[in-house]
């Protein structure tokens, strides 16, 4: 026979062809974000409230 | 969450059997010389746990539907969270209805190259989205799966409408895989046909409103290496269908992942590009 479907269709299973196709790409990107929040969160902390004093 | 689950889209592409009811002239089963073989439901199972795999697609070098413990390797891989597809020639669903709805089948396309085999096999497909309808299924997702050369060009565009009218879900295109030559009379389109031929199917897909996949231009390393793997009857692992004697290793005695892993595979995908059969591919 051939190559299997998901070949064709990238695993595009129920009609996929979006933004789910590359969902661990944006779960991934995310996972990044929060990290990077997490890492910076002392430096986030202060100056949001340093624009709370100001304000 | 599962992670590593998310990453899974590879493809593991699995021999259910070599036996097959039809004698196609496009098919390069022709110029094989294996003996018959059936795989059994224990070495699936050996073989789909030696990786992580997102799909199962359940097809190679014959007709799946002749291997009696087909659907019990469908229910298992289903049961261990991979989603499974298969392709047939569509000559034995009327005698697997319960097997293809029940098992939780996710996929199942139809391979056909010509419109008169298509219009022998019509009904039993017909017969097969009837059920899957009264049931209230939504499983398994139909595809009609057209190989696309000379002898079928102009039958192409009705072969489309016919599976629009059927309510097949999907219309899946790709090339001719003709490297081996097997049948003197089959021929490639030409890449102004092609593009005439696509631009027509991407119209009348939409006013149809049907789901098309049109095959892309091809790359190294290709799209079937880089998605799927192909474990044959015997459980020898293969880079690709097409490839039916470059064996990297055996999927029963080593696992996929390790031959997957290993220098073999690794000089494989680096080398494709003078490889002397990936060479000449267009699929």
């Amino acid at each position: 026979m051939c190559a299997p479907i998901t070949v064709t269709t990238g695993g595009a299973i129920s009609g996929c062809t979006g933004a789910c196709q590359v969902m661990p790409q944006i779960l991934a990107s995310l996972g990044i974000a929060g990290v990077l929040l997490w890492n910076f969160r002392g430096v986030i902390r202060k100056r949001l409230s340093f624009k709370k004093v100001a304000s | 969450m599962n992670w590593l689950k998310l990453a899974r889209n590879l493809t593991l592409q699995v021999e259910p059997t070599n036996a097959c009811n039809l004698d196609c002239k496009i098919c390069m089963r022709r110029n094989f010389q294996r003996p018959v073989r059936f795989l059994p439901l224990d070495e699936f199972t050996k073989i789909l746990a030696s990786g992580n795999f997102g799909y199962v697609g359940l097809h190679g070098w014959g007709e799946s539907l002749l291997n009696q413990q087909l659907f019990d390797m469908v229910e298992y891989a289903e049961a261990k969270g991979v989603s499974t597809n298969l392709t047939t020639n569509a000559t034995l669903l009327e005698d697997n209805m319960d097997g293809i709805l029940k098992s939780g089948l996710r996929e199942i396309a139809f391979g056909i190259y010509e419109k008169e085999l298509f219009t022998k096999v019509i009904p039993q497909i017909e017969r097969l989205i009837e059920e899957k309808g009264r049931r209230n299924f939504n499983r398994p997702k139909t595809y009609l799966d057209i190989t696309i050369y000379e002898g079928n060009l102009e039958q192409i565009t009705e072969l489309v409408r016919l599976a629009s009218d059927m309510g097949i879900d999907a219309v899946v295109l790709h090339r001719l895989f003709n490297v081996y030559k097997v049948d003197p009379s089959v021929k490639y389109i030409t890449a102004g046909e092609e593009q005439e031929l696509f631009a027509r199917l991407r119209q009348l897909a939409s006013s149809l409103k049907l789901e098309l996949y049109l095959p892309h231009k091809h790359s190294y390393p290709c799209r079937i290496v880089n998605r799927s793997i192909f474990v044959t009857v015997e459980g020898k692992v293969s880079p690709c269908t097409y490839l039916p004697d470059v064996y990297l290793g055996d999927a029963l005695e080593q696992g996929v992942d390790k031959v997957m892993q290993s220098r073999v595979y690794k000089d494989f995908i680096k080398n494709m590009k003078n490889h002397p059969i990936c060479s000449r591919c267009q699929w």
